[in-house]
């Protein structure tokens, strides 16, 4: 074996002091919650409902989880394919016996009207789209900018389904609530005018619709905390999970302030829904933050203590609309022949054998 | 249901929401390109996807969890997902269309696969694994021919397709084999056999070392039109006393092989000396008369010598002399001169002649039941069968066999004599594998490698295949196969039967009266659950509960004989054996009676007091 791997290991154990010199500088957690208290919102502790408390809160009203999941087959664009699958899922059926709403598609440079609206969008967005400065070669420069287009149409696809099933969700089912997968700025952010309607429609459905994110990806906690001195010392980056780390206890959240959101479209709060030290967080529309408590309650109740923290429902509904490896492989190879799958669609790295 | 997955020519897995599928059971699925294949479930699994096992990452799920979900309209518990293995009946050329719908069959569309005979063409030996939801659309022809037992529930419906056991055609595939360990059914099943057999008034002779074969008793609690008296329908004959051998239709060979059989081994110089002795036709008196005097001679061999040339001798002693002094020129020399091993095989002889082995009773009787199309039931223990079977088996075989030839080749045929079937429970003991030596062994490997052409068919039941003559095992065409244990015994049925993978797995976990029947005749394994038996064996009991009922009993017996000679005089008990024995029907001894009465003074039901005239018995 060579002796590299011992220069790496002593590498990380240099890291690794590093990394405990840092956190040595921080503030004591009480500190740290007081802090938040004062410039962010309370923190509070969600309480299981029980049976009849849930149907109270539901009134025979129906839950909704909706989910997407995007698969690629094939190799380097434009040898691609994107099937893309959203599942919004129900617990109670509708009138029609159905208990979800399920939508297919399928996106590739390979096919020709695809293409066209690849590059369209390109035109679109040019702006947004930025290539690597310095390089000469225009062909190369286009195919990096269309690659980029087109993952950016595949993202707004997927958005798009996900938006559409939770509305035909909505429609059919008159849930209480909806769950989405993930926060609302990437809804909102790619979804555009759809998710106008979408808002629109919950409203006025009063469906309450909420975004359920995992680990919190924000960055706004400390410029809040930016007036407290010594709060934010020892934490390299500051985003929010570092500073959320096993901050909150099991089933406390922090229950932001109304009049000070810290996002201005929606209001979210920071949630420690299972036994796992890291926060997760929901969004909220602002018009449907007065549920919040209720909500949260209600969502500490479905999640099992020992999970990744996601309300049990939004797993099922994330095992349901996951396409597995063994599933795309059999239905390309049963739909698509041999030789197109050799010559379009062999990823390069399933061609070396060892 | 639908077909998932990957799938083979052979199988493929299905799955369903809402049905759980059972084992054995037959589906249809519908692959138009080939023509809608059937086929069986192997294997069955549930699971739910949500309630993943506490061992992976996230644990078992909290109650309220379930609870929450439970109260918006989900209920996780009917999330399980039921998946079925299937092996398709025959084979395709290509493999199953992946997502081709299944489903449960009409009874119509495996009638063919399922019923190759009907009940009263066949053997109903039980009911057909897994064909419950088919047989909804039974004939009634089919109904309640089979119903089942469980000790649970007692006697119930027959919830399935019977199953019916083609026996016509075992004259193509003949004999049956039925194997599985201690208490796993197969004196149930062969019960169950044995009382079909009877229905069809097919002749057989059933070796009974368990004294467990009689149908006189009838199964309790079976609804009135499943019931049958068996009662004219078989003969129990006791070895040694209603059947015999008939020592003049020995050979040396047989002799040599009975006195292995019924003493465990004999000496090479036995074997020699039995055999030289022999002579054609000889009875037991003038073979066993022939030894002793020869072995007289050997221990005066001298005296006779001089006494032979003496000829002042007196006619009488004369002609003794002579007798010996010939025995001992003709066979001194083969039978190597000494007196003890005569002796040896005299005595040997001797006990089989006092158990009766040798009467003249032959197999007279077993021949008048099968004149009259019955089953001969032999008993006795396992060393007297082993002794009776080959003498019997060979002689019966004998007289099938001539009949049949005679009629082959236009020869006036004397005595008429039916086709039969030999049935033996512990078949490894009458033909053990290997150079075990057993008497019947070479008749019995005989018929089960020619019996087919003259009608004759072996039914082995053992609790241990690895034991049996290999020869045989390979002859039986019908293999019943019940819960196995052994590792060398399921060995030995994968290589003898085409029982699968899957199936031999199952076999150690099978219920007591389920069996595998693998057999030439339906072409597949089936999976049979053994039918209730219309008649019980005598010591159905449980052994304990018997002793406890059968001693009450008796006690009432003697306890209403004693009840009018109270009080009863202690010191004079002979004086009331005769009366007391002669109502209860069997003869009293002094310390049985003393025994009796001094029980009833403990249960408090008599009182012991004593009297200027000595003790005295009188009631409490
Ligand atoms: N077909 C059946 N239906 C219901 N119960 C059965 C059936 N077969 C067997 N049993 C039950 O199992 C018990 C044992 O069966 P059985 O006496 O036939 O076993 P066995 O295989 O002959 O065992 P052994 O080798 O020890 O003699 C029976 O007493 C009965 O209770
Ligand atoms: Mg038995």
């Amino acid at each position: 074996m060579s002796t590299g791997i011992f220069t790496l290991a002593d590498k990380l154990q240099g890291l690794n002091r590093n990394l405990h010199d840092q956190r040595r500088e921080r503030v004591a957690s009480s500190k740290l919650r007081a802090a938040l208290e004062t410039s962010v919102g309370e923190f509070r502790q969600a309480k299981r409902l029980s049976g009849p408390e849930t149907e109270a809160l539901f009134g025979g009203r129906a839950l909704v989880g909706v989910d997407g999941s995007v698969s690629q087959v094939g190799g380097n664009y434009p040898y691609t394919v994107h099937l893309f699958k959203s599942l919004a899922k129900s617990t109670l059926p509708a009138r029609n016996g159905a208990t979800s709403v399920e939508q297919v598609e399928l996106l590739s440079p390979l096919l020709a009207d695809n293409l066209r609206e690849i590059k369209n969008f390109l035109e679109e967005r040019r702006h947004e789209i930025r290539v690597t400065e310095g390089l000469d070669d225009e062909v190369l420069v286009n195919d990096l900018a269309e690659q980029q287009a087109y993952f950016m149409l595949a993202d707004k696809r997927m958005v798009e389904m996900e938006l559409k099933a939770a509305m035909e969700a909505i429609e059919r089912f008159s849930p209480y609530l909806v769950l989405m997968d993930g926060g609302f700025s990437r809804l909102k952010g790619k979804g555009g005018e759809l998710w106008e309607e979408f808002e629109d429609l919950a409203l006025t459905m009063g469906t309450i619709v909420v975004g359920v994110i995992e680990e919190v990806g924000s960055f706004r906690l400390q410029s809040r905390l930016a007036n407290h001195e010594d709060v934010l010392n020892g934490f390299l980056h500051r985003h929010d999970r570092e500073i959320l780390f096993g901050t909150l206890n099991q089933g406390e959240w922090l229950k932001t302030s109304l009049d000070r959101p810290i996002k201005n479209e929606f209001y979210t709060v920071f949630t420690r829904l299972s036994d796992l030290p890291q926060a997760g967080a929901c969004d909220f529309l602002r018009g449907q933050a007065d549920a919040v408590d209720d909500v949260i309650d209600f969502l500490y109740t479905i999640t099992p203590s020992k999970s990744r923290g996601i309300p049990l429902w939004l797993d099922v509904v994330d095992a349901e609309v996951r396409l597995t490896k063994k599933q795309i492989d059999l239905i390309v190879k049963s739909n698509v022949d041999v030789e197109n799958i050799e010559s379009f669609l062999r990823p390069q790295r399933d061609r070396r054998d060892f | 249901m639908q077909i998932v997955g990957q799938t083979t020519q052979l199988e493929a897995w299905v799955a369903s929401r809402t049905r759980k599928f059972h084992i054995n059971e037959i589906l249809i699925i519908e692959d138009r390109d080939h023509r809608h294949p059937k086929a069986e479930v192997i294997e069955t699994r549930t699971f739910n996807r949500y309630i993943p096992l506490a061992s992976e990452q996230s644990n078992l799920v909290d109650t309220s969890v379930l609870e929450g979900l439970r109260s918006v309209g989900f209920d996780i518990e009917d999330e399980e997902i039921h998946l079925g293995k299937l092996r398709l009946i025959e084979e395709l050329p290509t493999p199953i269309r992946v997502g081709a719908p299944a489903r449960v069959p009409s009874f119509a569309e495996v009638e063919d696969l399922l019923i190759k005979r009907k009940p009263h063409e066949g053997l109903t030996l039980g009911v057909i694994q897994g064909s419950r939801e088919i047989a909804k659309d039974m004939p009634e022809s089919l109904q309640n021919v089979a119903l089942l037992f469980d000790k649970e529930n007692g006697v119930g419906e027959q919830g399935g397709v019977p199953f019916v056991f083609d026996y016509r055609s075992m004259d193509q595939y003949p004999h049956i084999g039925i194997f599985g360990g201690s208490g796993s059914g197969k004196s149930f099943g062969l019960r169950v056999l044995l009382e079909e057999l009877m229905l069809k008034q097919v002749p057989a002779v059933v070796f009974d070392p368990h004294f467990e074969l009689t149908f006189d008793q009838e199964f309790p609690n079976l609804p009135e039109d499943f019931r049958h008296s068996f009662k004219k329908r078989f003969v129990t004959l006791d070895a040694g006393e209603d059947i015999g051998i008939e020592f003049s239709e020995l050979i040396a060979d047989d002799i040599v092989s009975l006195l292995r059989a019924s003493s465990g081994s004999i000496t090479d110089a036995m074997e020699t000396a039995i055999k030289a002795l022999h002579k054609k036709s000889d009875s037991f008196l003038t073979y066993s008369t022939r030894m002793a005097n020869l072995a007289e001679a050997l221990d005066n061999e001298k005296e006779i010598r001089e006494q032979s040339r003496d000829e002042y001798l007196n006619p009488n002693d004369r002609e003794r002399v002579k007798l010996l002094n010939d025995l001992l020129v003709k066979y001194k020399d083969k039978v190597g001169g000494f007196s003890g091993t005569l002796r040896s095989v005299l005595r040997r002889l001797t006990r089989l002649e006092m158990e009766g082995v040798f009467t003249s009773a032959g197999t007279k009787k077993v021949e008048e039941a099968f004149a009259k199309r019955q089953l001969v039931v032999i008993r006795g223990s396992m060393y007297f069968l082993n002794v009776f079977a080959f003498y019997v088996v060979r002689k019966l075989y004998r007289k099938r066999r001539d009949y049949r030839d005679s009629i082959q080749k236009g020869r006036p045929v004397e005595e008429k004599f039916p086709p039969f079937v030999i049935i033996t429970d512990e078949a490894h003991n009458f033909a053990p594998k290997g150079d075990v030596p057993a008497p019947a062994k070479g008749v019995l490997k005989e018929i089960a490698q020619e019996g087919r052409k003259y009608g004759v068919f072996l039914v082995f039941a053992t609790q241990r295949p690895a034991l049996l003559d290999d020869t045989i095992t390979a002859q039986l065409s019908t293999k019943l196969v019940f819960r196995t244990v052994r590792s060398v015994d399921i060995a030995v049925i994968k290589e003898e039967t085409d029982i699968t993978a899957e199936e031999a797995a199952r076999l150690p976990y099978l219920s007591s009266g389920t069996a595998f029947l693998s057999s030439a005749i339906t072409g597949r394994t089936t999976a049979v659950r053994i039918r209730v038996s219309k008649t019980t064996s005598p010591h159905f009991k449980n052994p304990f509960e018997e002793l406890e009922e059968g001693f009450a009993e008796q006690d009432e017996k003697v306890w209403e004989a004693v009840l009018p000679s109270l009080p009863i005089d202690a010191s004079n008990l002979n004086a009331y054996l005769t009366e007391i024995g002669r109502k209860v029907g069997r003869l009293l001894s002094f310390d049985e009676l003393e025994k009796t009465l001094e029980d009833f003074v403990d249960q408090g039901r008599l009182l012991k007091v004593s009297t200027p005239f000595g003790a005295r018995y009188n009631k409490a």
